[in-house]
Formats: C-alpha cells, structure tokens, sequence
C-alpha cells in the first residue's frame, strides 16, 4: 500500500537497511511478506467484487419468476463461477494475505521462511484468475457443473472445464506452497520466548490450517486430474459408462471439501480471537483450550465428509456414523464461541468497528452453526438437501463468518498496514449496512428451502416470488455497501488519506505487530526481538 | 536468517512437499491401479 511506501522513505529504523524498491520490480519481484501480504488482498478483494457481480447476476434473475436476463445453461455458469472464484479467488486468497502480513509480525520474524516462493504463490493466482474469468469466453461457455464440478456433469461440459480443472490445480499448488511457507515459519523462525502456547491465536488457526491444506489440496488435484484423464484419456474413473463410478467422485471431493470449509473459517476464528480481547480489554478466556478446539475441529474435518451425501444412498450405519461425527462437530465450536463470549464477560468494551463486526460475526455465524447441526441430522437433510436451506446455512457460515472476520481484522490491522485510521463513521455505516442487508438476503433462503424450493435453478414456482424478490433486495444493498467499503474505508487508507495511526491504536491490543510504527516499517524484526515473559512486548 | 536456520528450513519444507505430492500421487496411482 502506498502509505507503507512513504513510511519507508520517511522513516529508517535501526533495523532497516534499505528502503522499498520502486515501480512496478516493488510488486513483481516482491519477496517481502509485506508487500505480498498486500497484493493478495487486493488480488482477493477484486475476485470478491467480480464473484460479486456473478451472484447479483444471480439475484437478478431470481427476483421474479420466469426467465428474465439470463437462460438456464448461463444460470448454471453463473452459481458455478460464483462459488469457484469466492471461494478459490477470494476468502482462501484473502487469509493468504492476512497470514502474510501478520504470521511474521506476531512471532517476530524478519520475513516469511521462503520469500521467493511466496512471491510465485501469489503471481500463480493472475493466470489461474484469468482463466476462470475468461471461461465465459469460450465455446460452450464457462463451466456449469456447480463448484464442487460432480462428474459426470463434468464429463459433458465444453473447454471450460479443462480451463477450470487447469486453474484449480494452479491454485491449489499456490496454496500448497503458501502453506508449506506458513507451516516452516511458524516453527521455525519464531522469536526467542514465543513458544507454541504463547503464540497469537491468529497463528494457531493458520498453523493448523495449513496443515489442513497440505492433506486435503493433492486430494482435490488427484480427483480433477482423474477427471481430466476421464474426459481426454479414455480412462473411467468416473464415467459410468466406462464403468466408472460418479459418486465416488462425491467422496473424493468432500474428503477436500468438508476440510476446506474449516480451511476457510479457521483462520477467522484467529482474527475473532485476537479482536474481542483488544476491545474487552481483557486477555483471551481460555487460550489453551481456544488450541486444542481448533485443532479439534480440524481433526473432525476429516471423518464427516459424507454428511454432503446422505441422499445418494449410503447404509444406515454409514449415515448415522456421519451425522454423530458431524454433529460432534458442534462440541469444540461451542467451545469457542463460549471463550468469546466468557472474554467479553465484565469486560471494559467499546464497540469500534472492529468489535461490531467481530460480535456481529459470533451471533450470525452462530446462526450459521445451528442450521449445520440442523443439516447435519440425516433424516433432516434428506429433506433440505439441494434446497435455499442449504445455501442459506453456508453464507451464514461463509459470508457472515468468514467475511465478516475479515472486515473486522482489516479494519483493526489496517491503521497498522497503511498508517492511517480509517473514518469511524464510515466504518460504523458499511457494518451495519453489511449486516442488515446480509440478513435480509440470506434469512428468507431459510423460508424458501423449507417451502421446498431447490438451488441452482433459473426459474421457480409463482409462490416462492416474496421472498426471493426481498433477497434479491438485500443482496443488491448487500454489493452497495461493500462499494461503499472501497471507496469510503479502503482507498482512502490506501492513499494515506485520514488521520495519522499511532504504533498501537486500540488500548487493549497485544502482540508484537503493535510493537512496531504504524505503518509497519518495510523490514521489521531483522534480528530476533528479546521478549517479555508472555512474549507480547518487545524489551530489548 | 542465519545458514542453519535456511538449511532447517529447506529440510521441513521439502518433508511438507513430500508429503502433499505422495498424497497427490498415491492418491491417483491406488485408483489407477486397484481401483477405489
């Protein structure tokens, strides 16, 4: 961000040994976390704008019956892109970037482990971006199959696919490294005294998120690339006619899937943990069992992906196994949601716009919670599968959880990456315009899929049009409100435009980020810092 | 960073590498061989 380059060159700390480079080698050849912490979430704010656009495309054909704007073939393009490029192009990308920019400054290392890698993960994302942008282009248009892209849906489709199989595996190598850069610098380049059990939870997530990541993300690879030898090689894996077997396809895909969901909520539970003790004022309730929770709910990732799939036909026992373990699930997620709520307890708290998003987070993502358990019981799910329920339980999760974490860590760590304050009322106005049109887009979806409505279709039946016309309001107010965002609250920081940042703008924030001048200097921590006991200061 | 500290490094870096191409790999040769 501009103001981190005007800091450089005003300011040289004793650490500090050269300044930015300049022009455009800053951003090509970058190898500081910094500067590539900051492409990412640019990169992911522009996917999440364009993904945007895809689902107000959504909406708008779905605010009345009947067929308005768009045909049902470019209908199925339009949820599939949606889905593929928020969730590969924007929310996984945007933790990158939270990670990059964070993981160093908050265990005291000079960089991350592999800088040049971590400059490849991030130039990795351009083509594979442009390809799914571009798919609409091509014969047949983009791909159609939904985003978990089921065979054999995936067997029929045009080039596209072969384009999104190609850019899947891009972004999945990006991610691989990403992570293998995480993982190596959290444990080995931590400074003197930040054991494991000191260390900001906003790490722990990513810690173990990026172990997620490295198990799940070949899994993916190997069930695209078996797709891929399906459509061009002549070999079966999934093609029933050659003897294949599409719901195995289902397995393997929800073996990443159900992973991936934690991938994507994890690391917002570190961004919670680390906002709701700065504005309780008080120190995170049950940090040790905050770890443990986490990697709780990683490890129970694994062992309830066929929740996705009780209505394709599985043993009683099967299903009842799954819906237990899902259900299990909930335990260790309470667990958390608990500790926020114990941190607020009696706590000295303000409500800055960090902390409306961060408590608007725990009540909506709690919502978003309680209709998983609600799906997760078999005989319920048979039900609600495939119908707004559904889509209306994972943007509670998605939008509302990890988002709404998002919003409330860029509005807290965002004096610190840009060394200005963003406008309070500005940041007061896009939360609360967020959360009453995100509500009045998502709650309805409860209604219609218990009415019976089904997802991913153009059209639908004369008595669900209520509803759907109030969703389709909300969600176009829900896209104004993130203009909003750009224009009142991001460019303006960008610039450097707002009041100057002190080194540690909110009372109650601790960690060796705030240990730093706001902006964060362009080389921070290039000797290993001397700690504190709880190795939350800097002493020498 | 200091030389070991680049040498540890490597080393952790290419046993996660291993392991996320092992699993790739594996993964595609168990279905390609035996079926799943």
């Amino acid at each position: 961000m501009s103001a981190v380059i005007d800091h450089v060159h005003g300011h040289h700390d004793e650490h500090e040994h050269h300044g930015a480079p300049r022009g455009w080698r800053r951003w090509l050849y970058a190898t500081n976390h910094k500067d590539i912490g900051t492409m990412y979430l640019v990169f992911a704010f522009t996917m999440f704008m364009f993904g945007g656009v895809l689902a107000l495309g959504i909406r708008a054909e779905l605010f009345e019956p009947g067929l308005q704007f768009v045909n049902p073939q470019l209908f199925n393009q339009l949820t599939t892109m949606h889905g593929l490029i928020m969730v590969f192009g924007a929310i996984m990308p945007a933790f990158v970037g939270f990670a990059n920019w964070l993981v160093p400054l908050q265990i005291g290392a000079a960089d991350m482990a592999f800088a040049r890698m971590n400059n490849l993960s991030f130039w990795l994302l351009i083509p594979a971006a442009v390809m799914l942008a571009t798919s609409f282009f091509m014969p047949g248009g983009a791909p159609a199959a939904g985003w978990t892209i089921y065979a054999p849906l995936t067997l029929q489709m045009g080039p596209s696919m072969d384009a999104a199989i190609f850019a899947l595996h891009i972004l999945g190598a990006s991610s691989i490294m990403g992570s293998i850069n995480i993982i190596v610098t959290i444990l080995n380049l931590r400074a003197p005294g930040m054991t494991l059990m000191k260390m900001p939870l906003f790490c722990w997530t990513w810690l173990i998120t990026a172990y997620l990541l490295i198990a799940v993300m070949p899994v993916l690879a190997g069930a695209i690339t078996m797709t891929l030898t399906d459509r061009h090689f002549g070999t079966s894996f999934f093609n029933p006619g050659g003897g294949g077997d599409p719901v195995m396809y289902q397995h393997i895909f929800w073996f990443f899937g159900h992973p991936e969901v934690y991938i994507m909520i994890l690391p917002a539970f570190g961004i919670i943990s680390a906002v709701i003790p700065a504005f309780a004022r008080k120190r995170l309730f049950g940090y040790t069992s905050m770890v443990y929770a986490t990697a709780s709910i990683a490890i129970l990732s694994f062992i309830v992906w066929a929740h996705h799939m009780f209505t394709t036909g599985m043993p009683v026992t099967g299903q009842l196994f799954f819906m237990y373990a899902t259900m299990l699930i909930a335990v260790p997620t309470g667990v958390k949601v608990f500790n926020w709520i114990a941190t607020m307890w009696r706590g000295s708290m303000t409500f800055e716009t960090p902390m409306l998003f961060a408590v608007g987070f725990i009540f909506v993502f709690t919502m978003g919670g309680f209709t998983g358990l609600i799906l997760a019981m078999a005989p319920i799910d048979i039900l609600m599968q495939d119908t707004y329920y559904v889509v209306a339980h994972f943007h509670y999760v998605l939008v509302a959880g990890s988002l709404f974490a998002m919003f409330a860590g860029v509005y807290y760590w965002g004096p610190k990456w840009t060394g200005v304050m963003y406008r309070e009322r500005a940041g007061k106005i896009h939360f609360w315009l967020s959360i009453v049109f995100f509500n009045i887009t998502f709650f309805p979806m409860h209604f219609l899929g218990l009415a019976g409505m089904p997802r991913r279709y153009a059209d639908y039946p004369a008595q669900f049009t209520d509803w759907n016309m109030i969703a389709s309001v909300g969600a176009f107010g829900f896209g104004l409100a993130q203009v909003y965002f750009l224009f009142a609250v991001v460019i303006p920081m960008m610039r450097g435009k707002g009041e100057p940042a002190p080194q540690r703008p909110w009372d109650g924030a601790e960690g060796l980020e705030w240990e730093v001048p706001s902006p964060a200097p362009f080389h921070t921590f290039e000797t290993p810092p001397k700690l504190n006991a709880a190795a939350t200061h800097v002493i020498g | 960073m200091t030389p070991e500290q680049q040498r540890a490094n490597r080393r952790l870096g290419w046993i996660l590498a291993t392991i996320a191409i092992a699993f790739f790999i594996g993964f595609i040769a168990r279905g390609a061989l035996f079926g799943f």
